[in-house]
């Protein structure tokens, strides 16, 4: 155990000679990883945000079920609520009376139709229908409007299926490009991990013949590019910390329409801090155990 | 200790290193091994450092049976056997102290053992002052010295020397002849020597081997390369 502890400190140690002994190496890596991740935050920021506006895109979906004119007494109403929710492919289902529907159409198409107040309301009872699945909106819909005692079905229809396929589509390419930019740091620091067993190949020869275990060889290695993909993760973490609060002031916490809420700023910085230092270090950690395992010859 | 039971090596291209090598070597001795180039001194060396495997035969190092050693095994096996080369191979930006310190952080030693063995050695090979000194401000004596302190700091049974006077003149070669016999004396240290100095050879006599186109030539046991 005592031993093991001291070769972990003269790992820590060595890692960090050999990051000083070519510290300009590191720092231009460190410098490109720095440029990547700071991308690479900006794709995560917007898939967590598309994410999120595709969602409440998707809370908007619900299906407007209009009834018969005749359809008013509460039993008649309870017992249309029970045939809804009995439908196949139905979660949830919202009553919404003639008088609501008034006021919703006045929200929408302006104070003219006021006058329709009390007595003269010409609309009908209705439903909003919630579908359990999103993509089925269509059929729900359909078979709702079958429904004895309903005189239509709609709903927000292609304009929102649309919308939540173009968001998907930006995700998805978000989500590429950030996989490009983990490839690229990868790169780099398995250039210069590379670069650093070269330096020091006499260094790994002297270790063999006075007995160092292949861990103690490697272990110093593995330490310096997780160091450096840390290093280069901690700058951009701490740009869009200090940076995203500012941004969501000025946009009142929203995407231009309420309907787009930003992600709040605690619950951002929590994800884009981890997300960024754990990538910098996985990054790190693969690209110098790719470059140990190729470089240091496991040889006797 | 030793024990090689018809050992044989061969390189690709058909070269034989070695071939029916049989070598019994006993604790505590000091042996050299001579032969010219291609005579299979090295390839002994690296068998023996367990570099490389033999083609056949068995090798026996401290009850070790090298030749099938598993892969992972080979580092401890190693801090067994110590090594000096002619070329020294020292660190150089590391001083005189940390490079002997490295094959002892290199086992896992601690800071407080590193400390009082390496100033033993260095006491042993006569080099207390030159302790923070750089290799490129010694001599080839100097640094040779440092090499073998480095070899013999993880206190290893078999010594190895590659041709340890191979770039020193006489003097100097004198010098470590001496530090090698006081090491085998005082240590009780085998040490296996692979040389081309003859005048060497016939100034400290020791059993001597002979070794010529990868077969064991003469095993004499008075030494001298003027008796061979």
């Amino acid at each position: 155990m005592r031993t093991r502890l001291n070769l972990l400190k003269y790992s820590i140690k060595n890692a960090l000679i050999g990051m000083a002994r070519h510290w300009t190496l590191v720092l231009s890596c460190a410098a490109t990883v720095f440029m990547t991740m700071l991308l690479l935050g900006l794709f995560l920021m917007t898939v967590l945000h598309v994410n999120r506006f595709s969602d409440s895109a998707m809370d908007d979906l619900r299906i407007h079920v209009i009834l018969e004119e005749q359809v008013e007494d509460p039993q008649a109403i309870a017992q249309m609520e029970a045939d809804i929710l009995n439908t196949q492919g139905v979660k949830q289902a919202v009553f919404s009376g003639k008088d609501q529907e008034l006021e919703l159409m006045i929200q929408e198409k302006g104070e003219a139709f006021a006058a329709y107040r009390g007595e003269q309301n010409p609309l009908s009872n209705a439903f909003f229908v919630y579908p359990e699945k999103e993509k089925e909106i269509d059929a729900v819909a359909k078979r709702l409007k079958s429904l004895d005692g309903v005189a239509d079905a709609v709903y927000g229809g292609q304009s929102v299926g649309e919308m939540v396929k173009v968001l998907t589509m930006v995700k998805w390419v978000s989500f590429g490009f950030e996989l490009l930019l983990f490839l690229l740091s990868l790169y780099l620091i398995y250039n210069t991990i590379r670069s650093a067993i070269y330096s020091r190949q006499s260094e790994i020869s002297i270790m063999r013949t006075v007995g160092a275990s292949s861990s103690f060889i490697r272990i110093p290695f593995l330490l310096e590019g997780t160091l450096i993909g840390l290093l280069g993760a901690l700058l951009p973490c701490l740009f869009y910390i200090f940076t995203y609060p500012v941004l969501y002031q000025a946009m009142h916490g929203m995407f231009f329409v309420p309907l787009f809420k930003m992600i709040p700023v605690n619950q951002m910085n929590a994800w884009i801090g981890w997300s960024l230092l754990s990538t910098g270090a996985m990054a790190g950690l693969c690209a110098s155990l790719l470059a140990v395992s190729r470089y240091i010859r496991s040889s006797r | 200790m030793i024990d090689l039971k018809q050992v044989s090596k061969s390189y690709p291209k058909g070269i034989h290193a070695l071939t029916g090598l049989d070598l019994h070597i006993d604790d505590g001795e000091f042996v050299y091994v001579i032969g010219a180039t291609g005579s299979g001194k090295s390839t002994l060396v690296k068998i023996l450092n367990a570099e490389e495997i033999p083609d056949s035969g068995s090798v026996i190092v401290d009850g070790v049976d090298v030749g099938h050693l598993k892969h992972r095994k080979v580092p401890k096996y190693r801090r067994n056997i110590g090594c000096i080369f002619q070329d020294y191979r020292l660190l150089p930006s590391l001083t005189v102290y940390e490079n002997i310190a490295f094959a002892m952080e290199a086992v896992g030693a601690s800071k407080k053992e590193i400390k009082k063995r390496v100033a033993e050695v260095l006491e042993l090979v006569d080099l207390k002052e030159k302790a923070y000194s750089y290799p490129d401000e010694l001599s080839g004596g100097q640094q040779q010295r440092v090499t073998i302190a480095r070899a013999i700091v993880n206190q290893p049974k078999v010594l190895i020397a590659d041709e340890p006077t191979g770039n020193l003149d006489p003097e100097k070669s004198r010098e470590i002849m001496s530090l090698l016999e006081k090491i085998n004396e005082t240590l009780k240290t085998t040490i296996i020597m692979v040389t081309h100095d003859s005048a060497i050879v016939d100034e400290y006599k020791k059993r001597t081997i002979m070794l010529d186109a990868g077969f064991m030539v003469h095993d004499f046991a008075k030494g001298g390369y003027k008796s061979l």
